[in-house]
């Protein structure tokens, strides 16, 4: 393990930021041509509804208005918007118009105009007759409903994943491992619980936008915030009917992604429009539009029976889940194992698991991905449970995972089992530093075992909580990442990646693999990313991918480009290129002899050397055959007003293992901002669906996330391990954070009152009518009665 | 918002002409029209007209219509008689951005439920003065139903009160959940609820239990948040239910009065 | 109608209706620099400053900005950059899409602050002076560390 690095491991500024922070035009709806048709989209207003017909004329006849196109007017190929390999995990089960609608906001009509209120004025013109079918909208009763959200005879999965639209079941899995009942009868003590989360939205603050326009040669270009330019470019052509070579896809800045961008959401309707009109076509959704009409967080009931014994040991879990992807399937069946995959492996001492559920189809808004991807759904429902468990054997929470948590050098049977989409890989974890997460995490929010809460004055009570958790570094075996490195006249580089940096900074992070490996600096390094004409093939960035698969691919590349370099020397001084030596300046010859420079190189390979002349470049992929997960353990202080029943987060601490940080504050800034999603989403965002299906929190006056007001102190260090199979050790760090606060809140709230909260959000209703509903046994912390204790 | 005819008269008898005579729509911040988007055919920007300030007129202090959230927040003059009252209202209105929009006159003239300064208002007992119309105190306005145009010239506030407010958000740029006012004077205590969702109301009950007294003892305290909780009907909305409110409201006017009584 | 006003010191001339968001007018003119995310008046991505005063532009008609004058980020460009090089250092800005809006604000801020007399660095006010400039990337801690030392290293 060498850790003299001179690039890596440092706290570079992100290449983009002085521009970004300036506001120079960047992003998707900065740079669409001013003279392109401005394409609105009219919606759906029914959560079920079969279109009888379509008058488009009056619309029409509006001036300025360029098409209007329906169902009738596009192809009609089954496909899915998940950015996924291929073959997609997810089923195709939409196509771009379809003569049903299925949820509030589902699209009904595509229309461009030479302006945005033309464009409206058009959409309010158009006459449609819909035949009102009754809606799905409680997802508990799905399954074998008499409504069938998905009738249609042509949509249908890539692979088997247990797809039955006519059940409305959009995926299904079930495995065991052991035996289960066995385990449970076996068990000292047994606990049944059940877990509800939300559907959480994004709200990437860049609403999703794109352009399209006609290239000189007929080929569709289109510019999106996408988080997956070369599944975006596939996906399309799929649906549009065209040959993946007459599609180019480019992404430039990203306002934010999280997940909400891991799909295709508005690119066909301006290439319909460019194709249809020939023209450019930009469009830009409103916050109203990203609500209401991109995905959420797939809303899950989780059902936990856990057995263990009273020393402590964990014998054994049987989870089953039912999770809501609303009105298609994206995503379906991969959220929904990684809720237990990427969960269950932490207690990987259990003699039986058992895992298995049903995702289903409703009348609501679809979901799809969102950082954490299960995981976090997963980590509520599990972490919950550990601490009721070790509430009931009389045990300290810490002292209860430790006993069976995950250590290195171990593996874990579920990681074989399972994967996303299938079949998961064996792995024996090599770095994981779980065990110090914990110890240092404990000590800095101050943890007594004896003293999980307290009261700071009348019916003001503190509480501590805390919860660990797992994810994974993109997905084996699917995910490919690769690089091309190119020299240039005058000794730099040109760095061409299919990654797709989301804000994350991962652009910088990739230059800093190349310089390092390269042994140049940071600036000789120019990235080009995200163009699907001009950069190597990318899955994009998810699952936590970039570092560890992108990486690997720069670094790969990069040893290569060494390798090159000596070698074009070697051949130029009539030498053996082990007698080349590179210090990322200079060449030097047996003895140490200078024999030229990089920039000699450069000018010699490109104009002055006949017999070198030549491009030096170097291309490689990488594709990983494990996925080695970053660990993290959070503790939550919290201030509970048992009066109100408002939750206050005074101190959340994180200490995470993530591998070598390639660059620290970066890899902070991930953390930091996951856990404020996390703690969104423990304590702010609730969802509301109105009873014919609307969303009724669908802006941001009703969606409320949180400001730098409502968080305290938030601590984040690193435990730092090092990944053999990582680039410089690294593992990932792009989801990690967003795991731990709904479990480690809840366990804190639980200590505060008492009282165990099984959904999300805590908001103070919720907290208060939980209070309020509490028989203070023996066993609470304090005898709390808030109608006698009246707090000031 | 679409505007059909847009106008922005230098003098009150002209924007008077145009509001109440003609029935045009007045803009104070135009904050919240903007977000309704409802079309407007006439609009009358009350910007130029001077009525942007807060001073003293005689035994009161005088609130311009088109003052803003954040000029009431840092108001020295408010500052002087009311101690931290209007920034702890009016601090949690969204940013600083908006609050360099929004008016006094706007919030007063929508009447909206989640309006913590008509909370204030109200419990301070607050008079409105109309342009050509005469004035009348803010109670009798909230309780009478909406009626024709009016011009909403400025705000007058008493000199000589205590008050002291309590809200519960969500999060702290979110709508209120629950705000309360409780205002001390001489010839006895306001009590005022807003955000229940409704519009702020009057807790005359809760009020009259507290006497003259001016430091009510915890008993008292509470007690009144009991008797407000009861007087007062709640509903439901987004961010909480009607049984929830009414808990809170007992909660925060108790913290309320505490607060004045510790304060003096 | 045609709205005058200035843009960064520069007379302008902008094509408009007077309903329309000034956020929209601006950015149809070609000031890409003024985001909008939310259109509402939540998020604080779209603040500028009319007559020196943070306002949402997307919550203010155009109209209302007749004759007074409007900066963005760009016309605070030196300003924007001493406080931008503190938020890179720090890596506190992810995405960028919120920066223009932030920066504006907390330069807004600076100057109120300093108007008042602060000394230290008060973070709980700050804090509560930019609650209305949400991020949805960085969990703000490297915001208010950046600010922090930009604060230290210009009023310290
Ligand atoms: C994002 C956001 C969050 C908010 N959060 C809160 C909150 O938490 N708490 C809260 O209390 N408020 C909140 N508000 C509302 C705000 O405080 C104002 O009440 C609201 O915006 C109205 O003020 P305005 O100046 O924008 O009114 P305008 O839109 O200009 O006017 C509102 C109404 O009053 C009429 N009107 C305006 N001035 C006069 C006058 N002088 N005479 C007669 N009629 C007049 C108008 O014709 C219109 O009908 C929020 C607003 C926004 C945009
Ligand atoms: S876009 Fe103006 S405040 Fe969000
Ligand atoms: S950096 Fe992305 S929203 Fe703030």
């Amino acid at each position: 393990m060498d850790k003299s690095y001179s690039v890596v491991h440092r706290s570079l500024a992100k290449i983009d930021a002085l521009g970004l922070i300036q506001g120079k035009p960047a992003y998707t709806d900065d740079l669409a041509p001013g003279d392109a048709l401005v394409v609105k989209l009219l919606r759906s207003p029914y959560a079920f509804a079969k279109i009888k017909s379509i008058d488009k004329s009056q619309a029409l006849a509006v001036g300025g208005v360029a098409c209007i196109l329906d169902w009738k007017d596009v192809p009609r190929i089954p496909y899915t918007r998940a950015g996924q390999g291929h073959p997609e995990p997810s089923p195709h089960d939409r196509f771009i118009l379809d003569n049903y609608v299925r949820y509030i906001g589902d699209e009904v009509a595509i229309v461009a105009a030479e302006d945005e209120a033309t464009a409206e004025k058009a959409i309010s013109l158009i006459k449609v007759e819909y035949e009102i079918l009754e809606p799905l909208l409680d997802f508990e009763k799905a399954i074998d409903n008499t409504v069938v959200v998905h009738p249609e005879s042509e949509i249908h999965d890539m692979f088997p994943i247990g797809f039955e639209p006519g059940r409305n079941i959009a995926a299904s899995y079930k495995m065991r491992i052991g035996d289960v009942e066995k385990e449970l009868s076996a068990s000292d003590v047994v606990l049944r619980r059940s877990f509800f989360t939300q559907a959480q939205a994004h709200v990437a603050m860049e609403p999703h936008a794109a352009f399209a326009s006609l290239d000189i040669h007929g080929r569709l270009v289109i510019v999106s915030s996408t988080q997956n330019p070369f599944h975006t470019r596939r996906l399309l052509a799929q649906s549009l009917g065209i040959p993946i070579r007459d599609l180019r896809v480019v992404k430039p800045r990203i306002g934010g992604g999280f997940g909400g961008k891991q799909h295709i959401h508005v690119e066909p309707f301006v290439a319909l429009v460019a194709l249809a009109t020939k023209r450019s076509a930009r469009i830009a959704l409103t916050r109203k539009e990203v609500f209401e009409s991109t995905f959420t967080r797939h809303r899950m009931r989780i059902d936990i029976e856990a057995g263990a014994n009273r020393n402590g040991v964990l014998n054994v879990m049987d989870v089953r889940v039912l999770s809501d992807t609303g009105a298609y399937g994206e995503h379906a069946l991969t959220v929904f194992m990684v809720a237990g995959s990427k969960t269950l492996p932490l207690y990987n001492k259990m003699k039986a698991v058992g895992y298995g559920g049903a995702v289903v189809y409703t009348n609501h808004l679809s979901a799809g991905a969102f950082r954490g991807y299960g995981a976090i759904q997963g980590n509520f429902a599990l972490e919950s449970m550990m601490d009721e468990i070790a509430h009931e054997i009389h045990m300290d929470p810490i002292e209860f995972r430790e006993r069976n948590m995950i250590r290195e050098g171990q593996t874990s049977e579920v990681f074989k089992i399972m994967g996303e989409g299938s079949e998961g890989v064996e792995m024996v974890i090599e770095s994981c530093k779980l065990d110090r997460c914990i110890a240092r995490g404990r000590e800095l929010i101050g943890w007594d075992s004896k003293r999980l809460s307290w009261e700071v004055s009348p019916g003001i009570v503190r509480a501590h909580g805390m919860a660990i958790a797992m994810q994974g570094s993109g997905i084996p075996l699917v995910d490919m990442g690769s690089a091309t490195l190119e020299l240039q006249d005058g000794g730099w580089f040109k760095l061409r990646v299919g990654a797709t940096d989301l804000g994350t900074g991962s652009d910088t992070i990739l230059a800093q693999i190349a310089a390092e490996a390269l042994g140049v600096g940071p600036e000789d390094i120019k990235v080009y990313a995200s163009d699907t004409d001009h950069s190597p093939f990318d899955v994009g960035a998810y699952a936590s991918s970039t570092t560890y698969v992108s990486g690997n691919a720069v670094l790969k590349t990069a040893l290569a480009m060494r390798k090159v370099l000596v070698e074009a020397v070697a051949e130029k001084y009539a030498l053996k290129p082990e007698c080349v030596e590179f210090d990322g300046k200079n060449f030097f010859g047996p003895e140490g002899a200078m024999l030229t420079n990089l920039v000699d190189l450069s000018f010699d390979t490109l104009y002055h050397d006949r017999a070198l002349m030549k491009t030096l470049s170097s291309t490689a992929s990488f594709t990983g055959g494990k996925a080695p997960p970053p660990y993290m353990a959070g503790f939550a202080e919290i201030e509970v007003d048992l009066g109100t029943g408002k939750v206050k987060l005074l101190r959340y601490v994180a200490v995470v293992d993530c591998g070598t940080t390639i660059n620290p504050n970066l890899a902070r800034i991930q953390v930091e901002g996951g856990l404020l999603q996390g703690i969104g989403m423990a304590l702010f965002e609730r969802v509301v669906f109105g009873d014919r299906g609307k969303l009724m929190t669908n802006s941001l006056s009703r969606y409320a996330i949180p400001s730098r007001e409502d968080v305290g102190e938030i601590i984040v260090e690193f435990a730092e391990s090092y990944e053999p199979s990582g680039p410089y050790g690294a593992k990932s760090v792009g989801e990690i954070g967003i795991d731990t606060p709904p479990a480690a809140i809840a366990n804190a709230i639980y200590n505060a009152i008492g009282v165990r909260l099984p959904q999300t959000p805590f908001t103070p209703d919720v907290v208060w009518k939980a209070i309020l509903e509490h028989d203070p046994g023996p066993t609470t912390p304090k005898n709390l009665r808030p109608q006698t204790q009246l707090p000031r | 918002m679409n505007i059909a005819t847009y106008r922005r008269p230098s003098n009150l008898d002209e924007a008077y002409d145009l509001v109440v005579k003609q029935g045009a729509y007045p803009l104070g911040g135009g904050a919240w029209s903007m977000s309704v988007g409802r079309p407007i055919a006439s609009a009358v920007d009350l910007c130029d007209l001077g009525l942007r300030y807060i001073r003293v007129e005689g035994k009161n202090i005088a609130v311009g219509a088109m003052a803003t959230a954040r000029d009431l927040e840092r108001s020295s003059l408010l500052a002087d008689v009311f101690g931290p009252l209007f920034p702890e209202a009016l601090g949690g209105i969204a940013g600083v951005q908006v609050r360099n929009i929004v008016t006094a006159g706007g919030s007063v003239a929508g009447r909206y439920g989640f309006s913590e300064l008509l909370v204030v208002l109200l419990a301070l007992d607050a008079s409105l003065v109309f342009y050509n119309d005469g004035t009348r105190p803010l109670s009798e306005y909230l309780g009478a139903p909406r009626g024709g145009a009016f011009l909403l010239e400025k705000i007058l506030l008493p000199l000589d009160k205590k008050a002291s407010y309590q809200g519960l958000r969500h999060a702290a740029t979110d709508f209120p959940v629950l705000s309360v006012c409780a205002c001390r004077a001489r010839a006895g205590w306001r009590i005022a609820v807003g955000a229940r969702p409704g519009v702020a109301a009057i807790c005359p009950g809760a009020g009259a239990s507290l006497g003259s007294t001016g430091s009510p003892g915890e008993q008292m305290a509470l007690e009144a948040g009991r008797i407000a909780a009861g007087e007062l009907s709640f509903g439901e909305d987004l961010r909480a239910g009607a049984e929830y409110r009414r808990s809170v409201c007992s909660v925060l006017v108790a913290r309320a009065i505490r607060r004045i009584s510790y304060d003096s | 109608m045609i709205l005058s006003c200035t843009v960064n010191k520069k007379p302008v001339r902008l094509e408009c209706e007077p309903g329309e968001a000034l956020a929209d007018v601006l950015r149809a003119a070609g000031y890409k620099e003024v985001k909008k995310a939310c259109g509402t008046g939540n998020c604080g991505l779209c603040t500028i400053l009319l007559d020196e005063v943070p306002v949402a532009s997307c919550s203010i008609f155009a109209a209302r900005a007749e004759g007074r004058a409007i900066t963005t980020i760009q016309g605070l460009k030196k300003e924007a950059e001493e406080l931008g090089a503190y938020i890179a250092a720090e890596g506190a800005e992810q995405c960028g899409y919120c920066s223009p809006g932030f920066v504006l604000t907390a330069l807004a801020m600076e100057r109120e602050f300093r108007a008042q007399g602060m000394g230290r660095f008060d973070e709980l006010a700050a804090r509560h002076y930019l609650a209305g400039n949400l991020c949805r990337c960085s969990g703000y801690q490297g915001h208010m560390r950046a600010l922090k030392k930009y604060w230290e290293a210009r009023n310290g």
